[in-house]
């Protein structure tokens, strides 16, 4: 690697200025596997039977070092070459895994069918208590419609089949040594080189085991011209690994680098319908495929610390949102205050005095809609955290819903404002077929997922020196505006407290692909001496159905965290024209 | 049938042989798998030798001069004070700190840093020992002296903490394993104060009195480390007799050191002199010496920073630096100490030299902090600043034993009920030798006279105005007020001081009036992960809100 001057702007004795990197890796891995299968073959040929047993042993190791050096002459790339030294390295690594599976298949005639598979694995990423980690797996089919009693619905169930299922898999930390308490060099103190413990020795770490319960149908109808399937499934994950969970820093360390932390289940259901060529008109042909799906995690057992450490206190500050992860809850409620608009005027009067004042004023209601009043028959301001922060809320500032009606907009009148999590989540698409000509469209939706639209926040919170949106224009700006945008504050104020103003629907519906094509004839192949030819058009992304004001509403969803749309860049339409001609 | 049987017994011989088979491979399978980290060391091969020992020792040092351990040493000590305003590019919680609103949330609360370097001390507590009997040639003695130095760096680690926090885990044993429960409940503050004096007493014991490498004396814990934190505990208990015996032997080893140096001092202690030059100009050798060079005569123990290892990066960024605007850092001194301080003013008097050194008072918007900052001043009031990161930060140094000793004095001479002169006497010489080193002009008119502090609440506000002028932006000043007001059961004379750099200066009184406002707060993270914890109740402001 080597970064010539051109192409920085720092100063000529800058380190990275002609820098040249030459690193080197060698790696070495040798990979035993041994696999014995028996099949037996019986008389009875309805019967089928076959069994698997395998081992792989891998072994390996490597070393790498490296050299920066920089201040070189100029378009001389040679480390060796004389410069100043920046930095040198070497290193050293070693990994090793075992595992042994057994596998065993029967089925009788076409009508059931069982599969058992065993997995131990063994790994160094744990103690030697826990090393091995063992995962069953069974799942059965039985087809009823090839049942002799289901002949009376042959004419028009094509297909009719139940799949139950059961398995463990495991899943092992990312990271080597833990089990260890491991000593390094520190930074040397005067002229004394210094060693420290790192880490804290995690001797209780277990595999994450996955347990997944699968229920599961296919139906095919008039022969097969539609198939569905139905999955029903409930995963549970023991034992979850969680990374820096934060422990009392007390003890020197701020966070075990790994912690089985409780258990967590996704229960979720899917169905997919397949059409295949359910309408003929001619030589017109038509199918059509449709997904339906949803899925929820929760937790069902934690650590109450970890709980805890997941979940903030309202900080008070602006575009901050809470939320909660709970035992028994889904994931990625959002709660945060009701936003209403902006105080038309600083001064409260009754009656409105134009430019002066009005009863669109920040002052305290009571429960009924009146304005509470102090001893002098002045009414009480409303302030945003009284106990601390003690802002007095002015014209121009955005309303809060003061929720329990004491004047003070704090914690307490924080509310729930919806779930990111969608409510069914799928896509659907068709296909066409006239002769030579096919068309295929597929689209993808989302409904009922919520959405922080932080991009918005960020191009309308006139906060900083950053650029921002055209509805800046509508902010308040005198007494007596009526508008829906705050006025604008320098680094102060609270208008874009975390509130429903930015909570946004993120349904959508996504026309995401469509393809044409066009396969030549057989006479204009032979012409040519080709074997088979066909041209085909095809879009991406094309158009996307939805009430959402940001660019983008399909975001990432389903972690601890909230579903926020920063502004990433949207994902590209294009088009791809293709030819191809086999000889 | 025979057949069958003999196949039975192939198969029950061949189950066998599986099993077997596979249970070895397994056990053997497990060896494989226990693969050794290749760059690092693990417990299991540690702590065999005394280079071990001394390595780990070694890291508790190196973790106390870590960004972090510094500036919490100066922010618990000082932020609070009535020394520190906001600077230029003050961060939101810096100004949330010097508008007198410290939160939970605020990241100056996390400890963490000095339990990392508590951890170590205990690490090397708990597996030191054992190396004794491992390695012939790590003797009893040397361990001991190694255990001298872990036993006194935990114990101004903890000092440090039960000033700031009052009641805090006390944790004697390293973290080493994930099978403990890691929640230390909060020790009473006495109890804490107790294990520090007693390891203190234990460290004097085995301490080195002297290393044969000059800088190890600063840079490392000797005997009189141990002492002059001694006093300072002392001093915070109330037990002002042993508090003067400690400072006393702080005084005398110093002045016998001055006398093996043949080092020419004027007066009773060994004070580096600042000299005139002329009518006008003075030099600022004290200063240039104990600050800008670093490792100094008076020097008791300071934390080193050298060149390519650590570097201080808390001078820069809080106090300024050359190439600032201003020389302006994170924060300023308050506008009422320098504001005419080269003039006189209620803080300093015209003489005082300390007035430049301090801070440079003739600056126009913001007051920029000079100590430490600057490398050195010359005789026309010139500074010099510093091009490294690099200088040292200092614990304890003579003069502040000294002052401590004079308000333990003072403290002791109305214990009996009538005030005790003797006392007065003593103290107001300690007071006198440092403020003279300051005030070299020495006519009579610029000298304290005892007859102006001839009783004890004159004294004892000479002594913390001494000590405010000596001891600016060394992280002392809070702690000297926190003092003061735990003696005299309340906040509110305290609260006058300190409120003193306020734009409203009764609201933060009253704000912090309550005792428990005397100490931080546990930071809200910590409190979410050990369950034993409870905030200072000051602070405690979630008892009506619950979350389900």
């Amino acid at each position: 690697m080597y970064y010539p001057r051109e192409l920085s702007t720092l100063n000529w004795y800058d380190a990275s200025v002609n820098s040249t990197t030459q690193s080197g890796n060698r790696n070495r891995a040798f990979t035993t596997r041994h696999t014995l299968t028996f099949t037996p073959k019986f008389d009875n040929e309805d019967h089928f039977f076959t069994t698997m047993i395998r081992g792989e042993l891998t072994d390996g190791n490597g070393s790498g070092s490296g050299v920066t050096t920089s201040g070189l002459p100029n378009n001389i790339s040679s480390s060796s070459a004389d410069g100043e030294l920046n930095n040198m390295w070497t290193s050293l690594n070693q990994w090793r895994s075992i595992y042994f599976t057994y596998s065993a298949h029967y089925s009788y005639k076409s009508k059931y069918a069982i599969l058992f598979t065993a997995r131990l694995d063994g790994s160094t990423k744990f103690g030697s208590d826990n090393r091995w980690g063992f995962f069953p797996s069974i799942s059965g089919r039985w087809n009823i419609s090839d049942e002799p009693w289901m002949d009376w619905s042959n004419d028009w169930l094509s297909m009719l089949s139940f799949r139950p299922g059961f398995g463990q898999v495991g899943q092992q930390p990312g990271a080597q040594y833990l089990h260890f308490s491991r000593y390094g060099s520190a930074s040397q103190y005067m002229d004394m080189p210094a060693f420290r413990p790192n880490n804290i020795r995690l001797t209780d770490l277990r595999w994450e085991t996955k347990t997944t319960w699968n229920l599961g149908t296919d139906i095919g109808l008039f022969d097969d011209m539609i198939t569905m399937d139905v999955n029903i499934y409930d995963q549970l994950t023991t034992d979850l690994l969680m990374q820096n969970v934060g422990i009392p820093t007390s003890t020197g360390y701020s966070a075990l680098s790994w912690k089985n932390v409780g258990s967590m289940r996704n229960q979720g259901w899917e169905l997919n319908i397949n059409g295949n060529q359910v309408l003929k008109l001619g030589d017109l042909k038509a199918g059509f495929n449709v997904t339906l799906g949803n899925n929820v995690n929760q937790i069902v057992e934690m650590d109450e610390t970890t709980l805890m450490g997941l979940n903030g206190d309202f900080n008070f500050a602006n575009g901050s949102y809470l939320t909660r992860v709970q035992v028994a809850n889904a994931f990625g409620s959002i709660y945060g205050f009701r936003y209403k608009g902006v105080y038309q005027y600083s001064e409260y009067s009754a009656e409105e005095v134009p430019g002066v004042s009005g009863p669109n004023a920040p002052v305290a209601h009571d429960a009924k809609g009146n304005v509470i009043v102090d001893e002098e028959g002045k009414p009480i301001p409303m302030v945003f955290d009284y106990d601390d922060i003690n802002y007095t809320f002015k014209g121009g500032d955005a309303i809060y819903e003061d929720v329990n009606h004491d004047g003070n907009i704090n914690e307490l009148d924080i509310v729930y404002l919806g779930n990111c999590n969608p409510k069914v989540t799928g896509g659907f698409g068709f296909r066409l077929n006239y002769r030579r000509w096919s068309l295929n469209a597929q689209f993808n939706y989302r409904y009922g997922s919520k959405i922080l639209n932080i991009a918005k926040m960020n191009a309308e919170n006139m906060y900083s020196n950053n650029n921002q949106s055209f509805a800046v224009n509508w902010r308040w700006r005198t007494e007596g505006d009526v508008t829906s945008i705050p006025r604008a504050l320098h680094y102060a104020g609270y208008n874009f407290l975390g509130s429903d103003r930015f909570v946004e629907n993120g349904s959508f519906c996504r026309f995401n692909y469509l393809q044409i094509s066009y396969n030549f004839t057989p006479e204009f192949m032979k012409r040519i001496g080709a074997k088979s030819a066909y041209v085909s058009l095809s879009g991406n992304n094309l158009v996307n159905w939805t009430k959402y004001s940001g660019v983008d509403p399909e975001v990432g969803y389903g972690g601890y965290g909230l579903s926020t749309d920063a502004s990433q860049t949207p994902r590209a339409k294009y088009f791809t024209c293709s030819m191809s001609i086999t000889f | 049938m025979q057949r069958t049987m003999r196949k039975q017994n192939r198969t029950k011989f061949s189950n066998w042989f599986c099993a077997f088979a596979l249970c070895t491979t397994i056990s053997g399978c497990s060896d494989f798998l226990g693969i050794l980290p290749l760059n690092e060391v693990v417990l299991e091969n540690y702590w065999t030798n005394e280079d071990d020992v001394r390595s780990v020792v070694s890291s508790c040092y190196s973790a106390m001069a870590s960004n972090e351990f510094v500036k919490l040493s100066f922010v618990w000590g000082e932020m609070r004070s009535d020394n520190i305003v906001r600077g230029l590019g003050t961060s939101e919680e810096e100004i949330e700190i010097l508008e007198g609103n410290l939160q939970p949330s605020h990241s100056v609360t996390r400890w963490s840093s000095f339990y990392n370097v508590i951890n170590l001390c205990n690490t090397v507590l708990y597996y030191g020992p054992d190396v004794v009997n491992k390695d012939p040639d790590f003797n009893e003695s040397e361990w001991l002296a190694m255990k001298s130095e872990v036993l006194t760096i935990r114990s101004l680690c903890y000092f440090y903490l039960v000033r700031t926090f009052r009641d805090i885990p006390l944790v004697l044993n390293p973290t080493v394993d994930d099978n403990g429960s890691y929640q230390h409940p909060a020790a009473d503050q006495f109890d804490v104060l107790n294990q520090i004096v007693n390891d203190l007493l234990e460290a004097e014991r085995y301490a080195v009195k002297r290393y044969s490498k000059e800088t190890y004396n600063k840079g490392r814990v000797t005997q009189l480390t141990v002492q002059a934190l001694l006093a300072d505990v002392y001093l915070w208990l109330e037990d002002y007799d042993n508090c003067i015996a400690y400072c006393n032997k702080v005084i005398s080893s110093k002045i016998e050191e001055a006398e093996e140096e043949q080092m020419n001092y004027d007066g009773t202690y060994p004070l580096i002199g600042n000299q005139k030059t002329n009518s006008t100009a003075l030099t600022h050798e004290a200063y240039n010496d104990i600050f800008g060079v670093g490792n100094s005569f008076e020097s008791i123990f300071e934390l080193q920073f050298t060149r390519n290892q650590q570097s201080n990066d808390i001078i820069p960024g809080y106090f300024g630096t050359a190439t600032a605007p201003n020389n302006i850092g994170a924060i300023a001194c308050a506008d009422f100490i320098a504001d005419g301080a080269t003039s006189g003013n209620d803080i300093f008097v015209k003489t005082d030299i300390r007035a430049i050194e301090n801070f440079n008072a003739k600056s126009t918007s913001f007051f920029p902090v000079r100590k430490y900052v600057v490398e050195s001043i010359n005789n026309q009031d010139v500074c010099t600043y510093r091009s490294l990161n690099l200088s040292n930060w200092i614990f304890y140094r003579l003069t502040d034993i000294m002052l401590l000793q004079a308000e333990a004095l003072t403290e002791r001479s109305q214990q009996s009920g009538d005030t005790n002169e003797e006392d007065l006497k003593e103290a107001f010489q300690l007071v006198s030798a440092v403020y003279n080193r300051a005030n070299i002009s020495q006519a009579a008119k610029d000298t304290l006279q005892f007859g102006s502090y001839n009783s004890y609440p004159k004294m004892a506000s000479l002594v913390l105005l001494e000590r405010h002028r000596e001891l600016m932006f060394e992280g002392k000043r809070w702690f000297d007020l926190v003092r003061k007001a735990r003696r005299e059961g309340n906040n509110s004379a305290m609260m006058d001081l300190a409120k003193r750099k306020y734009t409203y200066p009764e609201s933060v009184k009253s704000k912090w009036i309550k005792p428990d406002m005397l100490y931080f707060p546990i930071n809200e993270q910590e409190l979410k992960v050990n369950l034993l914890l409870k905030q200072n109740p000051g602070y405690d402001t979630g008892e009506t809100i619950k979350k389900s």
